[in-house]
This record gives structure tokens, sequence and C-alpha cells, in this order.
């Protein structure tokens, strides 16, 4: 059919009322922002100033520093996320006793505010007075010293964000499990297949979905990580644990709100580049299949 | 009748909202650092102003005082939202807000016949007066444990490498030399800012080519000191092992308890020794960065922060006559009582008391013998912003002190080139 009849029209008014909002909230600063990143905008007014706001972020030394922790962060983070999320998917859906205890106590610190966390795992982490490594010396193990040495500051706040956001993956596994019909594993019990080969070849393709949905959102929550790192070493020691968007909002808290505003653009961009092609692969193996 | 009734009730709302306003006393806000010390001094000045001028109240809105909080507060006045009176810092982050705009200038007013001339550079910007103080002036360099300076019969160096030959003994003796707090990271700039009176004494004038784009701290041997005395302090392992997390507090605890011999602080700490180590007020001592001429020693000064008036505010002739109040006599009293640590303050006619505390009695004295002058945040506008955690990283080890001081330079044109300085672009 050629014409759209007016009639058709109507379901369309019921758009309006969350298209405005997307609007006027996340279309239009979008692109205001845009703008606004070639300005030198501070307490004494803007000034149009070019590409200057990037030419400076670019060439500042602690800017490759802070992308390359901020892409460490987003892959490690995600791939523990994936394995291990996966891994307690399985247990927890298997027949084991107190499974209805351990499900809620693996999703537990998901639900702790962000900072809450980050908070008792610096105490949790100092390496004179802290928990664990009193108790690594207890057996004997001289602990590293997670938050103040700079070659490993960043992997700690990965660690604690991986133990902190694990739990939402396992739920979103669990899901996939559950769904994949009991059918498929009968039969390869009966064609004699071993547990190994059910997880390879059974499992991990069915939940392909709760994958992908694992991997985008724990991918970009990585890649705009912020709170954790503000609050256990606030981009320290030195620059050592610095991620763009903390390096944004220390701009931001200067005063520049032209150079925050530009590297909130580089931002933007980043997480585009990085998740466009992996979205693509996702979704392609999954009309594969 | 009806009708009437209407007019009545329509009018009645107006004549209690315009009504009480006429009879009402003015209050007046007053935007307060949240830190304890100077909450303490605003409440006091405060009271103190209406228990004389009882048409005239306050109310207390305490900002963050970190980076962010001025930011917020840079909006608030930028937006005309700001309370009446500002308790702000002096010297180049009175510059970055843009004052001009959001406060009142007080230039010529005869309230500066109260304070002490020396002041009102850090508090003048492109030729117009903002501010009165609203705080103790405070000296820069190192609290010292008396205690430990006598079990190692030890004496006040004036010489960094006096104060090194000090440390070594310190060290053998199995004690911590130097503590260092990059817990609190801006606690890691003492040493280096502190620096600035001995190239003013070795280079007069020298922070008029910084401020103008023409001298960097990498290509000044003189300035160089600064960042070199940092790197030599890690290098010889004079300071604390748990420097990385330390804190302020516990950059305090050790001085006083001489667990460390020295802590690079301003003077201001004395008001916290008085309040959390009363009994060990007597062993701690103080002596101002060492150079390396005994001839050229002297210490270097922070211009207290600022009462100012915003721009924005409904009741700028009562806050005026409440910044004159304070400038006198009847102020700096309120301040003392505030806290009673014994200071210096900048309004004529407020001479230290006798019963100081004894760290502030040894700033005084050398203050009054070698001389002293304002950091360079106070004579220039520029100010990296990323000082403290390059002074982390050159005094823990990562980088050295010649890097340090270039990536400083880079920090600076950057941050004026975003505030549009002349001479930087």
């Amino acid at each position: 059919m050629k014409y759209i009849k007016i009639s058709n029209f109507y379901p369309y008014w019921f758009l309006i009322p969350s298209g405005l909002i997307f609007l006027i909230f996340f279309f239009i600063p979008t692109i205001s922002s845009f703008y606004f990143s070639l300005t030198r905008w501070n307490f004494f007014g803007i000034k149009f100033i070019g590409f200057e706001n990037y030419y400076q972020f670019f060439s500042e030394a602690a800017l490759y520093s802070s992308v390359i922790n901020t892409l460490i962060f987003a892959f490690l983070s995600c791939g523990l996320k994936v394995v291990l999320g996966l891994l307690l998917a399985v247990l927890l859906s298997s027949n084991i006793y107190f499974k209805g205890l351990l499900r809620p106590i693996v999703f537990f610190p998901a639900i702790v505010s962000t900072i809450g966390v980050a908070i008792t795992f610096k105490a949790l982490m100092d390496p004179w007075d802290g928990l664990i490594n009193m108790h690594l010396l207890n057996i004997g193990i001289v602990g590293p010293k997670w938050l103040t040495n700079p070659d490993i500051a960043i992997f700690s706040i990965m660690l604690v964000e991986v133990w902190k956001g694990v739990g939402i993956a396992t739920l979103i596994f669990i899901a996939g499990i559950a769904a994949i019909p009991r059918d498929y594993y009968e039969a390869a019990q009966i064609d004699g297949a071993s547990n190994t080969q059910q997880f390879f070849n059974i499992t991990v393709p069915l939940v392909h979905q709760a994958t992908t949905a694992v991997i985008i959102l724990s991918f970009i929550g990585g890649l705009k990580t912020f709170d954790m790192v503000m609050a256990m070493t606030g981009g320290g020691p030195g620059f050592a644990s610095e991620v763009l968007s903390s390096r944004i909002f220390r701009d931001y808290s200067q005063g520049f709100f032209g150079l925050s505003t530009a590297g909130s653009v580089i931002l933007l961009v980043l997480v585009l580049i990085l998740i466009m092609p992996i979205i693509y692969f996702l979704n392609k193996r999954q009309v594969e299949q | 009748m009806n009708k009437f009734k209407k007019i009545i009730l329509l009018v009645l709302p107006f004549v209690f909202l315009f009504g009480t306003n006429v009879i009402a006393k003015t209050t007046l806000v007053i935007a307060c650092p949240a830190i304890d010390t100077k909450n303490k001094i605003c409440e006091e000045l405060g009271n103190t102003y209406t228990s004389k001028n009882p048409d005239v109240e306050f109310e207390y809105s305490p900002w963050p005082s970190t980076d962010e909080g001025r930011t917020v507060l840079g909006t608030q006045l930028a937006t005309g939202t700001a309370a009446d009176i500002v308790h702000y810092n002096s010297g180049a982050l009175l510059g970055a807000i843009n004052p001009a705009k959001t406060m009142v200038a007080l230039t010529g007013d005869p309230m500066f016949d109260n304070i002490d001339p020396g002041y009102l550079p850090a508090v003048t910007v492109n030729g117009e007066v903002y501010g009165i103080p609203g705080d103790y002036a405070m000296g820069s360099g190192f609290f010292y444990n008396k205690k430990v300076y006598a079990k190692h019969s030890l004496s006040v160096p004036m010489t960094w490498a006096a104060l090194m030959d000090n440390c070594e003994k310190i060290k053998a003796g199995g004690d911590v030399c130097v503590h260092q707090t990059f817990g609190t990271d801006w606690t890691s700039q003492i040493v280096h800012l502190g620096s600035h009176c001995i190239i003013e004494n070795s280079m007069p004038g020298w922070y008029k080519l910084y401020g103008s784009n023409q001298a960097k701290w990498s290509t000044t041997p003189a300035g160089m000191r600064g960042w070199e005395k940092q790197q030599e302090l890690f290098d010889r392992g004079f300071i604390n092992e748990d420097h990385p997390s330390s804190t302020l507090e516990e950059g305090f605890k050790a001085v006083a308890t001489g667990s460390s011999a020295h802590y690079a602080m301003l003077t201001f700490a004395t008001g916290n020794f008085q309040s959390d180590y009363p009994d060990q007020l007597d062993d701690i001592g103080y002596f101002a960065i060492p150079g390396d001429d005994p001839s050229k020693a002297c210490m270097t000064t922070w211009m207290p922060d600022a009462f100012y008036i915003t721009s924005s505010s409904k009741h700028q002739e009562e806050a005026k006559k409440f910044l004159a109040w304070a400038s006198t006599t009847e102020g700096c009293d309120a301040i003392r009582r505030a806290n009673p640590s014994g200071g210096i303050l900048l309004n004529k006619g407020c001479p230290s008391p006798d019963d100081a505390v004894q760290a502030m009695k040894d700033a005084s004295a050398f203050i009054i013998e070698h001389g002293s002058f304002p950091a360079l945040e106070f004579v220039v506008n520029v100010k990296g912003p990323a000082l403290p955690r390059i002074l982390v990283e050159v005094g823990s080890g990562m980088i050295s002190a010649v890097e340090g001081a270039k990536k400083y330079d880079v920090d600076v044109a950057k941050q004026a080139q975003q505030m549009g300085l002349e001479d930087w672009d």
C-alpha cells in the first residue's frame, strides 16, 4: 500500500510526550555540547576558539594514560564479568544445596551504593592497616599495595568493580540458562556427552543473547566508569589511575567548562567507535544462528 | 459584602508578605567554607555583630572547601544566586571567579584604613579592591617535634643541607624524619610553595617574569630547588613508609606525638594542635622551609581568606556595614575568640597575643627576624590545578624533579589559556 491513512498516524501522537522529553533533555544538550566544546567557556563568559580545546585535550601527557586506563578497565572488567558471571550462573542453576540462599548473596553487592563499596574497599585495601593485607600477613604473604602502587591501582579498582557488578551478570545469565530447553541436555546425555561438552556445546551457544547483553552493558559501564575511581583513589597516586571521565570531571571542577565538554564529546566518540563494531559482530552471529 | 470579603482575602497575603518584611530584621547570609575553624569564625563574627545590632541577623550557608565546591560557588555567583557575603580565598583563586561581575568593589572604602596595606594586593583584581581579611595570615614551613630534636641533640636548621644532616641522624636513630601525607593530596605542595620567599630573596621580582610567561620553573635553577627538595626527601628515604595513603590528620598526629620529627604544613595547624593535642603543645616548634644560604632565609606567607560582598546581594549596604565592623579590633577580637591559637591578623591594632601557641610564637619570631614574602599564588594570577598531584608524583619517586617541573609548566600554561590571560596565548 502506497498511502498511509490519516488514522494510522493516530498512535504516533502517543510518542509526543516521550519524544519531547528526549528532545529537550537528551537530543538538544548533545547537539549543543558539540558547539560548547568549541568554546572557551568559564566564569568570564563564552568565546569561540575553534578546535583549541581538542588540541589541548590531546596534547596533555596524562591523556594517554587516562585512555589506556579506561580501556584496561572496560575490557578487563567486562571479560571477568562475563566469565565469572557465566560460571556462577551455571553453578547457581544446578541442583546444589542452599541455592535459594546463594543467589541473593551473589547478587547482593549489586544493590549496595557504589560509593559505599568504594569507601569500604579503600579501607580494606589499605596496605598498612587494611584487613586484606593483615590477613595475608597472617598466612605469611606480604600483600601488594593495592591502591597506592601506581602500577596496580587501576587493576585493584577494576577487581572491586567486578565484585560489585558480577551479580547483575550472573542474574542475566541465570535467566538465559533457564530459557534453554532441557531437551537439549537430555539428548546430549543420551549421546554420552560429558558435562564439559554440554557446557561448551549447549550452554555457551544458547545463552548468546544473555552474553551480548552482559558484554554491552558492562563494556559501556566500564568505559564511563567514574564514581568507583573517584572514591577509591581520586585518579591517583599522581595520575596513575586516571580514567577519561575523571579527567573530564577535573577540568569541569576547575571551571574549564568548554574543555570538559570537549572531553565528553571525545568520550562519546570513543564509546561509539568501540561499541558499534561489538554490537555489529554480536548481532551478526545471532542472525547466523 | 461578598466582593469585599474576596478583596480582603486577596490583599491579606500581600500585607503579610510585604508588611512583615518592613518590620522584620535584615537577614544576611554568609557562605563560609565547610571547615570547622572557619565556620566558627563566621558564626562568632555574626553573633557578636547581632548582639550589638539586633536588627541584623545572620544565616550561614557552608560551601565545601574543594575545587568542586569552588566551582559550585562560582556558578552561584555567576547566576546571581549566591549568599550576601562570601568567605572565600584571596589571591589567584579570587581572579578565577571574575570578581568584576560577581563581587562588589570596595575600592577606597574607609574600612581599608583598618587593614594592613600589604594585604590589599591579594584581594585586588584589575585595580579594584574586593575584600577584607576574614582569618589569620599563615606562615609556611616545618612543624618539628622538640622532644625528637632533644633526643638526637639537634638544632633548628637554617639551611636545607643542615636539615638533611638532621634527617640523617634521625634516620640513623630509627625515627622517621619528615611525614608526608599524600592521602590528602594538597598537602604535597608545602615544601615547593613554601620556597617562594627564598626565590624572591635571591631573584627579586621573579614572580613578575613568571606571571607574564617569561620564566618557567624547569629553566629557573632557583625555582627548581623546591622540586628537588621534594624529590630528595623521597630519594634519601627520609619520609614515612605509609606516605601514599597517610592523611592530614595523621600528619598532625605524627609530629605532635613525635612518631615523625617534621611535618611541612601551614601555621593554621596550630589551631588543630590546640584542640586535639593540648598536652603536646609545648613539644611542637616551627621553622621556615630552609634554603641554601642562611643569609637569605625567610618565611613564605599565605594571605588569609577574605569576606566579599556579592553583587547579587539585596542587602549590600548592611553587608558593607558588617564588613566595616569586622575590619576593626572588635572583628579581630571575635576571630581570636573563635580560634585562640594566636595567629597573625592583618587588621591594624591586632598584635599577636602573648599566650599564643608555641609553634605560632616560633613562626612569628622567625618572620620578625628573617622577613617574609607572600606565596606565588598571591602575587600572580595563575596556579596550575594539577600541582598537588604532580608533587605527589615527585615526592613518591614516580617522576623526577625536572620531569615534574616541566609537567607543571604545561599545566600552568593550560590554566592561563583557559582563563584567556594575555601573554599566554
